[in-house]
Formats: structure tokens, sequence, C-alpha cells
């Protein structure tokens, strides 16, 4: 923790080759959140760098006694998060054919298919869960991304994110809301399956 | 509880962030309430789906990193972005060259004659900093509110958003580039955060050190936006001028209100 400090003050005031450093030691961890953010390689190429940039760039306004990972992790989150809203502008029309040159181009884009050892975990394929994760809001995606796949607490998501504790936690709640009535629409066999009781309840359960 | 409430409460149990007391709570009506049971294994269900292995990081990542590090300008200096707005030019132009750029925003955001307006003149500032403009739309998606601001009292940092005048540019704005072929022409740009209990300190001190030199500013224009607009403005636009960008802009979540402040420099 002292060396990485001292890599951070000395990346602070311009040393290159001590930021580089530090790219290597996170580069993983930023990588991965970047990827379940965007759901591709490509997309999350682009933002780990662009995060790593941004800290190259912020540095000068790290606050020694933060986590320096935290702090990363939230320049991270930030730029996913303006990368997902600026792609949810983008999209203000659901997809729809208008021609078949359209239809062939739209197939064409390169199948995000998983290999076969990922699938029907728990009855759903990636894509199914991708796509989920896609209709999230991106704060939403976000709070359950550091939760689930990062396995952040809730006091350092609330840290990264910038929010209060209580709304990590009421985010994340929805968040999962959402993806279970997400997924039960694309018809997974296990989970999400509605009980007598959850139908008698009516949708007290649909918040 | 009724079921709504024991809904974020089955989630904190997923992640042992319950209270004990919560914890018992929800325990209580799991005993008798089979939906939440189900819903319960339903979520256990949703994160078991969602959890991957980590990947490795493709190489090129840690190399375009320092390659665009290596490309850095070096980090400039606070104190003197006033003085690269005196050489000329309209704010307004290097705002709606920024807001052009913005992908998907509503077409009258982008409108110069809807959005973007200059200041007349000089009329006394009044001591008022930068508020919220009263007939701002609420919506996230109207995108930048548009003030304008008069720093027109030599003696006094401050600017007065709410009795300035609008005046329409009538002229389609040419490229930042083609305007400004040399770049320490190029307007200033500066973006503050409102949140920061810090801010309108450093607001008054950007203004007084205008006000320092009262001759070269005729306007200040304040535009309130959210943060994730400011930083894609400002990476939309880095290249094209000199921005004066504080440090937690970086950090700012994506819904932190930011302004951005432009001065003009008086032809």
């Amino acid at each position: 923790m002292a060396a990485e400090q001292e890599l951070v003050r000395r990346a602070a005031a311009g040393d290159a080759d001590a930021f580089e450093q530090l790219v290597r030691a996170y580069q993983k961890q930023v990588y991965n959140l970047t990827l379940r953010m965007s759901g591709n390689p490509e997309d999350a190429l682009d933002l780990s760098q662009e995060a790593f940039l941004r800290a190259w760039r912020g540095l000068g306004a790290y606050r020694f006694g933060a986590s320096f990972s935290t702090w990363l992790y939230r320049l991270t989150s930030n730029v996913c998060i303006d990368f997902l809203r600026r792609q949810q502008r983008e999209k203000v029309v659901p997809l729809q054919f208008t021609d078949d040159e359209e239809k062939e181009r739209e197939l064409a884009l390169p199948d995000p298919a998983p290999g076969p050892e990922e699938q029907l975990m728990a009855g759903w394929d990636r894509r199914q869960v991708q796509a989920a994760l896609e209709e999230l809001e991106p704060e939403y995606r976000a709070a359950l991304t550091l939760r689930v796949l990062q396995e952040r607490s809730y006091a350092e998501i609330a840290e990264i994110l910038g929010i209060r504790e209580g709304t990590v936690k009421s985010r994340i709640a929805r968040a999962r809301e959402k993806m279970r009535a997400a997924l039960q629409k694309t018809g997974n066999k296990s989970a999400g399956k509605p009980s007598k009781e959850t139908r008698k309840g009516g949708f007290r359960h649909e918040l | 509880m009724n079921c709504e409430e024991a809904m974020e409460l089955l989630s904190g149990s997923i992640d042992g962030e319950n209270t004990p007391e919560e914890e018992r709570r929800l325990q209580a009506h799991l005993a008798e309430c089979p939906a939440c049971r189900a819903l319960l294994e339903a979520y256990r269900a949703v994160d078991a789906a969602m959890v991957l292995p980590d990947v490795e990081p493709p190489a090129s990542l840690c190399d375009g990193v320092m390659a665009a590090v290596a490309r850095e300008p070096r980090r400039r200096g606070h104190r003197r972005w006033f003085r690269y707005g005196a050489a000329a030019a309209a704010a307004a132009l290097l705002l709606v060259v920024g807001l052009t750029y913005l992908p998907g925003l509503p077409a009258e955001t982008t409108d110069p004659t809807a959005r973007v307006a200059t200041v007349e003149t000089a009329d006394a500032a009044s001591n008022a900093v930068a508020a919220e403009p009263e007939d701002a739309p609420a919506s996230d998606d109207a995108g930048i509110q548009v003030q304008t601001a008069d720093a027109g009292d030599e003696t006094d940092a401050a600017v007065n958003p709410s009795a300035a005048q609008f005046s329409t540019p009538e002229a389609q704005f040419p490229a930042a580039d083609a305007a400004f072929p040399d770049a320490a022409d190029r307007p200033a740009l500066l973006v503050e955060l409102l949140d920061d209990p810090e801010a309108p300190a450093a607001e008054a001190t950007a203004l007084a050190q205008l006000t320092a030199e009262p001759t070269a500013i005729a306007t200040a224009v304040v535009y309130e936006s959210d943060a994730a607009t400011v930083r894609q403005i400002v990476t939309d636009c880095q290249d094209l001028y000199r921005l004066i960008v504080p440090d937690d802009l970086t950090e700012a979540a994506a819904d932190d209100p930011c302004a951005i402040l432009v001065v003009t420099p008086e032809e």
C-alpha cells in the first residue's frame, strides 16, 4: 500500500512510468468492470482506456487517504455511465428493420453468443442475461455490477458512485427485481416462475 | 412487513447488508410468505446467472493508455485561464460547437437560436452568482439550460444571471478550428461544479480575476447542466479550445449539477 501511494504520488507529479505501473496493477479490474457494464470487449477496451486517461488527467485531484482503487473505480463507473447514457440517447426508437439490407447488416453483427461452458447457467444463457442487464438504467447497472460481479460492499459502492448507502441498497434491490422480471419474460425455467402464491398476490411484487 | 418492504431486504439479505433487526423482520416475513421466499430464490438465481469469471485485458489496453498519456499536453494552470480568453470572439460559438457534438440531444437544445444567448452588454451586475433559472425545464433530456450574465460592474466580482437580455446569434457557426486558426486566440471555458461547497468561492475567485482586468471582459455566460454532459463537451472540445476544467469534474457523478462559465472578451 505504501508502495502504491508512492506510485500515485509520482504519477501525480507527472511520472508516466509510475503511472504505467498503476495501469498494469489495475487494468484487469478496470477492464472487467467496463466489460460487464458495456457487454462487449471493443467498448470495454475503449472505456478502460478512457478511464485511465481520466485518471492521469485527474491525479492532481486525487486525495491521499481515499483508496486509490475506489477513486479509480469511481472514474471508471463514470466513464461507463456516461457512455451508456449516450448510447441510450442514441437509440431513441427500438431498432426496426426497414429493409432487407439493414436486416442483413444487423444480422452480420458479431455474435456475442457464449462458449458452451458459459451457457445455461441457472437456466439462462449469457445473451439473455446481457440483454436483461442492458435494459437496466446505467446507474442501476453500475450498482448491481459492482455488487454482484465485483463483490464490493454497499459502503464501497456508495463511495464509488457518490451516492448514499441507502440509495445503493434500493438501487441494487430494484436492479435485481428488474433483472428477474426481464429474465422471466425471456422464458427461463427455474427462477421467476410465478407460483400460485405470487399469482394470488397479484401485482404486489410488480414494483 | 409487506412484500414491497421485503423486496429491498431480500436483496440486502443476499448481500449480507441488512441490520440484525432488518434481518429478523425479514425472516419473520419469509416464514409466512411463500411468494417472497420464491422471490429470494429468484434473486439468487439472477446473481448466479450474472457471475462470470474475470478475463484478462488485452495487451493493447495498457499500451493504448500510455500512448495517449504521451500525447497529453502538460496540465494547464488555473491561473492563466482568462488570459487565453482575452484574445477574441464569441462565447456562444464555443458552446454551440460543444453542443452540436452532443449525440441525441433534442433538436431544440442544439438549435443555437433557441438555446444560446449572448449578452447585450454591461448593465451593472448584482451580487448574485449563478442561480437556478426560473423557467428551466425539469427534464434531464432538456440538456443544457442557458443563463446569461453580465460581468459589468468592474468592482464587483459577481454576475447577475436573471436580468440578462438574450439575443440570438444570426449566423451559422463555422467549425471551431476554422474560426480560430490560432489556438491561442480561442476563447476560454471554465467548467465548474455547483454542488461543491467550495465552488461558489472558486467561482467568485475566477470572476474576481476577471474584474482585475475588467476591460478585457464583456460578458460571462453560465450554462447549467450535469457532469456527464459537461464531460462530454470537454471530451469533444478539448482539441479545439483551451478548456479549464477543475479536477473534480472527473470524479463527479453523472448527474451532479455542473455549470460552464464562458467568458467573452470585449472586442
